[in-house]
């Protein structure tokens, strides 16, 4: 038993070590990353002062377009959508950036599903986030979302980059445009694929949808945060090929925020020139690039309405 | 609660050091400790389950104890076909009324009869088919002669509720498991070390491979018109390395956990995916349930020592049978006839007899590895009319070939120690007994596997595909 014993320990002690070294190695990995995922999640963590930021999720990611805002506004802009989740690691984001310096003006992109509907559990959005879970911001949403045992899980390096590896090796050594976070996609809604998804939206929309309490409370945290730190913000719903009229009350949760925050809520599902062209849609929901850049610049005038009102 | 999350993990070392600590003389004590934390895992999921447990253990140990008061041929049929039923009933009533239910509708509905009664919406309890299948394969032994009555209840509670293996096996018989309880055990470093080897690889499939691949499988089948037909049956060959890493990481964590305590369990996997022939196949795969329906199914209805008719008869009965016991559902029986056809005609073609070398070897393994691919598109599909429809996609060259690029990556990672392992094992077992007598190289693997499980395992606590049986 003894020897059993000793053994074991042995094994936990060279374990520990490899767990040392590797926190070091990707420690180095992201931060020095120079493309891709990593190194946009660690400028957003680290480095971000931009004037405009965009949080949200997909929606966020694929349908707003830095560039255009900053070539239009002359204001830098980064995209810090994140397709899958929501207010989880917006949230965060927001935290990390506004103890640097709070932006001039966020643009969040509203997803019921994402922001405070109750979904199967939390680990696929802390997950997205894990590998900055030392910093306070992430820690805390850890703390809300996680199970009682991630604070002994978080304790070791290989768990917290745990899937990390490809993404951390690739964005050091392989070379992507760098497109200020934003997530382009290419191809057109077809008509085949349009009638796929719509059914497949029906069917999402007549589901029955609980808003989680929790969520709905970070996403309200998130808005206080922004006020208190004087931040101009506008609520955007994002345009869809077809939208659904009848799930406007999917809508309402984020509606009453920004009725007590005193925050605009444009619902631009519906948006005038974008929706319903299935050449500027790369699905249901999401813009591909082309519709992206063509909505970005429509919606110039009226970010630059938002920024001069000072509200 | 599951083998392959932190919470167990932290239990565990508690249960090895007061099992162990209790001394081999009073091994009634050992027993009792086993029981009560057996019971506790298992009413973890939830506790009214234990009464199903209870149940079941009581009735079959009780109908051991009527086979053996009566000594007449008669009453003991009696007795069988009564103890059976109540042993049977929580399985049936749990798992199989739905099913039932729901079929004898549909084919009233056909002859224009509309009758229906209404369903149960009760969650089946844990391992049901498992714990079901391993007490009753003692009373039936017991009823055979095969083995001999046991008298003590309490190692027959543990035999029957031992934790490692009551949520998704290995199927154990009486006479293996109840002489290892009723033994004085005493720690044998080799044994745990053993144990705890088997843990890391079981845990090592479960949480790479297993776990990994199902993101994959998932993210296909759920949305597989718009896949190609490439990328569907990629999409089937990972659900073969799925369901595969998935029931034998458990048994091996199970078997490892066992050993741990000084206890051994039949091995339920045998490499099957290098089967040359579906039979072969049977032989290496679920090993135990194999050897459950042999005995209990297969051999009393004739076996082979009957007609050719009689013997393809008494085979498609037993993976009927074996289907039905996976799921309540079409799709499992569809599913086990498939196999038990394919055996009828490997039979008839008298490709079972030979040893296959070289490149023969190769080919039929592939062919065999194929069609159990194709049949295992049945067990992962909800309904037969969504089977067939992922069937007809395999004719289409339009569509997307792959569903996330980054997962495949990480699954081809762990599929190269688990090749690697499993090649040498088979095909140059006496070359991986010489490299892993070496310290350096056995401790590399050690650190390796744990690293490479710690970096790209998915750690969302999934459960096993099995422990839903």
């Amino acid at each position: 038993m003894k020897k059993f014993f000793i053994k074991l320990s042995l094994f936990l002690v060279a374990m520990v070590s490899i767990d040392i070294a590797s926190g070091a190695v990707f420690e180095y990995l992201t931060s020095e990353a120079k493309y891709g995922e990593t190194y946009s999640s660690n400028y957003i963590s680290n480095l971000c002062t931009d004037e405009i930021i965009i949080l949200g999720s997909s929606y966020a990611d694929r349908d707003y377009v830095p560039f255009v805002i900053q070539d239009s506004l002359g204001l830098s802009c980064y995209n810090c959508g994140e397709p899958g989740c929501g207010i989880i690691p917006a949230y965060a984001r927001y935290k990390l950036i506004a103890e640097r310096k709070p932006p001039r003006l966020v643009i969040y992109a509203i997803t019921p599903d994402y922001d405070y509907f109750v979904s199967e559990d939390y680990t696929k959005y802390l997950g997205r986030i894990r590998q900055f879970s030392k910093l306070m911001p992430v820690s805390e949403l850890f703390d809300s979302f996680g199970d009682e045992l991630d604070s002994i899980r978080l304790l070791s390096n290989l768990y917290r980059n745990n899937s990390y590896l490809i993404q951390n090796l690739m964005d050091y050594f392989v070379p992507t445009v760098d497109y200020r976070g934003y997530g382009p996609l290419y191809g057109e809604l077809t008509e085949e694929s349009a009638m796929r998804d719509s059914l497949a939206q029906v069917r999402k929309d007549t589901m029955a949808h609980d808003v989680d309490s929790l969520k709905l409370s970070y996403l309200e945290k998130l808005f206080a945060a922004i006020k208190a730190d004087e931040v101009n913000v506008i609520c955007i719903s994002s345009p869809m090929f077809a939208p659904n009229a009848e799930i406007d009350s999917h809508f309402l949760p984020a509606r009453k925020l920004c009725d007590k925050y005193d925050i605009p809520f444009l619902d631009y599902r519906n948006f005038d020139g974008i929706t319903g062209h299935r050449d500027l849609f790369h699905d249901f929901g999401h813009l591909n690039d082309k519709g992206a850049n063509q909505y970005t610049e429509l919606l110039i005038p009226i970010l630059r309405y938002y920024l001069n009102s000072g509200m | 609660m599951l083998f392959n999350t932190l919470k167990f993990f932290l239990v565990f070392p508690l249960i090895f050091v007061f099992y162990w600590a209790i001394p081999s003389k009073y091994n009634q004590w050992r027993k009792l400790f086993l029981i009560l934390v057996s019971y506790l895992i298992y009413m973890n999921w939830k506790p009214v389950f234990a009464l199903i447990l209870l149940w079941v253990t009581i009735v079959t140990f009780a109908g051991g104890w009527c086979l053996a008061f009566f000594s007449d041929k008669c009453k003991n049929k009696q007795i069988i076909w009564l103890f059976s039923i109540l042993g049977f009933l929580p399985l049936l009533v749990f798992k199989y009324y739905n099913f039932i239910n729901a079929s004898i509708a549909i084919g009233l509905e056909h002859v224009g009869v509309r009758f229906y009664m209404p369903g149960l919406n009760w969650a089946i309890p844990v391992g049901i088919s498992f714990f079901t299948f391993q007490a009753m394969g003692y009373m039936l032994d017991v009823y055979h002669g095969r083995t001999k009555i046991e008298k003590n209840f309490i190692d027959y509670v543990l035999f029957v509720s031992f934790f490692p293996q009551i949520a998704s096996g290995p199927i154990s018989k009486a006479d293996e498991l109840l002489p290892q309880i009723k033994q004085e055990n005493k720690f044998n470093y080799d044994i745990a070390v053993s144990g705890l080897r088997y843990l890391l690889w079981g845990m090592f499939l479960k949480v790479v491979l297993a776990d990994r691949a199902g993101i994959y499988v998932d993210s296909v089948f759920a949305e597989y018109e718009k896949f190609s037909g490439m990328g569907c049956f990629l999409a089937s060959v990972l659900y073969s390395i799925q369901i595969y890493a998935d029931f034998a990481g458990y048994s091996l964590m199970a078997i490892g956990l066992a050993r741990t305590l000084g206890f051994n369990l039949i091995n339920n996997f045998n490499r099957p995916y290098f089967a040359t022939s579906v039979t072969d196949f049977w032989k290496r795969w679920h090993i135990s349930l194999t050897r459950w329906l042999t005995q209990q199914i297969y051999i009393p209805l004739g076996g082979n020592r009957c007609s050719k008719v009689r013997n393809y008869w008494n085979i498609m009965v037993t993976f009927l049978v074996s289907g039905l016991w996976h799921g309540a559902n079409w799709t499992f029986v569809v599913w086990g006839g498939l196999h038990g056809v394919c055996q009828i005609i490997e039979k008839t073609l008298g490709w079972r007899k030979k040893d296959y070398k070289g490149l023969s070897r190769l080919l039929r393994s592939v062919l065999t590895f194929l069609i159990v691919t194709l049949a295992w598109v049945f067990f992962r599909s909800p309904s037969l009319t969504d089977a067939l429809a992922f069937f007809t996609r395999f004719a289409s060259t339009s569509g997307e070939l792959i569903a996330q690029g980054s997962t495949l990556v990480y699954i081809f990672l762990g599929l190269i120690p688990v090749l690697s392992y499993e090649i040498l094992c088979e095909f140059f077992p006496k070359k991986y007994r010489a490299l892993f007598d070496t310290p350096y190289v056995r401790w590399a693997s050690y650190l390796a596997i744990f690293t490479l499980l710690l970096l790209i395992g998915v750690f969302d606590g999934s459960s096993f595909i099995y422990v839903s049986f």
